[in-house]
């Protein structure tokens, strides 16, 4: 039996008096691809904000790997892979700083992976972040994180701001990543196309909470209409 | 780890460090060029020395701007970056404990600020030393010591702000640190002061609070709250003493005088705004004219310009001359009996040759070790007059019997004074020394004094050479000292005590007045020309 790798309890949370969640149940089991769904605003990043401690909710609780998410431990976080919203990052480091940074911190760190998705943008080592395109530097950071070998990724908004040809070589690379290793990635995204084939599980996320929780298998049960298609019809168009 | 975040934390700030580097060289550099034009201007040199010893002007007090600056600087380049690219939240999730996190980067933080600051301080003792005597280490290392302590609270302070999620508990934090930084604005440092390594610690806490704060926790604990608590009351205690120090005006109820007149005392009671009331110890109530017109010694100018003088008091007659002659006072407050820092005395060498006594290049420099004389024009690459001099007096203080460490030297440290009584020395077996050079001749006697000890003496060369100044024993008995003999006589001042109240003798031509108040009670004593005494008032 798969073992839940992220279990949200009751969560509530409200911005003033707008709420954002009331009474969540997610349970995201070990090896699972799952995706958090919506349009931008809708409360996707509230919901990793939580997950990871930055935001507390009213109420409910949340555990990844077995620990209370705001309270993790140096070995919990070791087998946390986080990104964060924007590709937040040390912009005045070099390429090969930003491996040599977080090497050390991580027990099975794997330097060779994070240069294969560097490479693949043929970039010096020596240059700055600063100094790169957004979607370079997205490449630099995703390559930090698929290097930390963690059993969870986190995967805030991987999207924003990449065209979609630096999103194409992150969901190939995401992909071909997973299907060697048995990860867990909780992943979040308004653009449903680059995830029809990557996700297993998701929810859609709409003002107001979860509107809808399927597998990727029954949602494309159904070969009348898109991934997409589906979605907005969720979600509405606009 | 440490390495890495090392690593990290120099590529972000080292273009701070380097300009903070050269800023200090520049702070240095003009520092020496003031300090060189400064000594190769003065005359003597020896002025700067005295006035680093009792005007305590320390050439070196403008330089804790540039240490708190270091504390700024560094912490607005660690901690501003990240806060507004939100980098904080990766720091958050390094495998390391919250608290680890924090105290690894401001390890880092520390240590640039060590570097430079001590980059700084070497370079400024290095200066000083070639200026003044070994004795000034002492305080210029505890001075740049507490700047440094300025540094760190500086640097904390700003960065528990920065860090905060919460504005208005940043705000607050950031606050109070410059609260805590104005208590850095004093000329003196003293041994409570030394709390400030105890507000040091409590803010590594406050900022681990900020630093909790991303991540929605807070700092929970008592011993926190109450830590927190009380290193307020520290900073706020502090600031008020530095308030009070610095702007506090002293306010005297009464002002009490013996008539010579009325036999009795009368006074102006001050109301404040400049209201008051003049009243004789009987109850007379007297308008303005009147009050003065009971003390014709006082107010004898007036006397003088309306020709009523000379006097007729019971049957003697005091005329401008006399009156003039006879005027003297002398006034003690608790704070005379805070030490020196730098117990350095310009070696006072009258001339019976010369009208004026000239403000000496030598100078007396009291250690814990030694007695030790210094000459700011000798060139001690030769031979010469310090080393002659300070072998007669190392010959004197043997011969004596002296004994060190001295423990209080009092003198008057001017040359703006008609004689010299010299100094006067309390050795470490509570023994009375005078010291005294004239003609270029050192001079040591042992003075016979009460079997007292000591708390204050205060030393007077008046041309009445009649009274040579006040002790104050550590009991609070009152003596004057003879101008001849150095003799020493008891005057009884009831409940005065020297550690609360100020006192002011004033002398006329038939009384000596002694007023002593702690700002409640009033004491007013009037004695004979001998120091018979006559009569006694308190008001309150």
């Amino acid at each position: 039996m798969q073992n839940n790798i992220i279990q949200i309890q009751n969560l509530t949370h409200y911005y003033g008096k707008k709420k954002i969640y009331e009474n969540l149940n997610l349970f995201i089991k070990e090896g699972t691809v799952f995706g958090i769904l919506g349009k931008n605003g809708v409360g996707k990043s509230t919901l990793i904000n939580i997950l990871m401690g930055y935001i507390k909710p009213k109420s409910g609780e949340c555990l990844i790997l077995g620990e209370a998410s705001h309270s993790l431990s140096p070995d919990a976080k070791k087998d946390i892979a986080l990104l964060h919203e924007g590709f937040v990052a040390y912009d005045y480091m070099s390429i090969e700083e930003y491996e040599k940074f977080f090497a050390p911190f991580y027990d099975r760190w794997n330097s060779s992976i994070f240069y294969d998705l560097v490479d693949l943008m043929g970039l010096d080592y020596s240059q700055k972040l600063s100094t790169l395109s957004f979607g370079q530097k997205s490449q630099v950071v995703l390559g930090a994180i698929f290097a930390q070998d963690a059993k969870l990724l986190i995967l805030d908004d991987y999207s924003m701001g990449l065209d979609a040809g630096y999103r194409r070589l992150f969901i190939d690379y995401l992909k071909d990543y997973i299907n060697k290793r048995k990860k867990t990635v909780l992943i979040t995204s308004h653009t449903m196309n680059d995830l029809d084939g990557l996700i297993d599980e998701f929810v859609i996320v709409q003002k107001g909470g979860i509107i809808h929780q399927d597998t990727m298998a029954n949602f494309n049960a159904d070969k009348s209409s898109t991934f997409e298609d589906k979605f907005l019809d969720f979600v509405g168009k606009y | 780890m440490f390495n890495a975040v090392i690593k990290k934390e120099w590529i972000k700030i080292k273009y701070f460090i380097y300009a903070l580097s050269l800023f200090s060289v520049v702070i240095v550099s003009y520092f020496w060029y003031n300090l060189n034009f400064e000594f190769a201007t003065i005359e003597p040199k020896s002025m700067m020395w005295y006035r680093f010893a009792h005007l305590e002007q320390k050439p070196y007090y403008e330089c804790l701007y540039f240490f708190l600056l270091i504390g700024v600087v560094v912490s607005l380049a660690q901690f501003i970056p990240e806060r507004i690219r939100n980098r904080i939240k990766i720091i958050t999730h390094l495998p390391l404990s919250l608290k680890s996190a924090l105290i690894i980067h401001l390890a880092v933080g520390f240590v640039f600020i060590i570097i430079v600051s001590s980059f700084l301080s070497l370079f400024i003792i290095s200066i000083i030393l070639f200026y003044y005597p070994i004795e000034i280490l002492s305080v210029v290392v505890k001075d740049l010591f507490f700047f440094f302590l300025g540094t760190l609270i500086v640097y904390l302070g700003i960065s528990s702000a920065i860090i905060d999620k919460s504005p208005l508990i940043g705000g607050i934090k950031f606050f109070v640190s410059i609260l805590a930084i104005f208590t850095f604005f004093k000329i003196r440092f003293e041994l409570l002061d030394l709390g400030f390594l105890f507000v040091i610690v409590v803010l590594f806490f406050v900022v681990l609070d900020s630093f909790y704060s991303i991540k929605e926790q807070r700092l929970q604990s008592n011993i926190f709250k109450i830590s927190v608590f009380v290193s307020l009351l520290f900073i706020v205690f502090t600031t008020f003493n530095i308030y009070q120090n610095k702007y506090a005006t002293t306010f005297s109820k009464y002002y009490i005088f013996y008539s010579p007149t009325l036999k009795e005392f009368v006074f102006q009671k001050n109301f404040g705004d400049h209201r008051f009331e003049y009243t004789s110890q009987s109850g007379t109530k007297f308008d303005q004219k009147g009050y003065e017109s009971t003390l014709p010694f006082v107010y004898w100018r007036d006397l003088d310009i309306q020709s009523l003088l000379p006097l007729d008091i019971d049957d003697e007659i005091f005329d401008k001359q006399i009156i003039q002659n006879s005027r003297l006072s002398f006034s003690y407050e608790p704070k005379y009996l805070i030490k020196k820092e730098l117990e350095l005395y310009p070696l006072i060498n009258p001339q019976t040759t010369l009208g004026m006594i000239r403000f000496p290049s030598e100078a007396l420099v009291f250690s814990d070790t030694k007695v030790r004389i210094y000459d700011s024009d000798h060139d001690h690459s030769e031979e010469g007059s310090e080393e002659d001099l300070n072998n007669e007096l190392q010959t004197l203080l043997k011969a004596f019997g002296v004994t060190s460490p001295i423990k209080q030297i009092y003198g008057k440290a001017t040359n703006m004074k008609p004689y010299d009584l010299g100094y006067f020395i309390i050795d470490n077996k509570y023994r009375l020394f005078n010291l005294n050079r004239a003609d270029d001749i050192l001079n040591l006697k042992e003075l016979k004094s009460p079997d007292i000890k000591l708390a204050h003496i205060e030393i007077s060369e008046n041309r009445q050479k009649k009274l040579g100044g006040y002790a104050i024993d550590e009991k609070s008995n009152f003596y004057i000292i003879d101008y001849e003999t150095l003799e020493f006589k008891e005057v009884k001042l009831e409940n005065f005590d020297h550690k609360t109240m100020r006192l002011q003798l004033y002398s006329d031509p038939k009384y000596y007045l002694i007023r002593y108040d702690d700002g409640t009670n009033y004491y007013a004593r009037v004695f004979d020309k001998e120091f018979n005494f006559i009569d006694g008032i308190v008001v309150q």
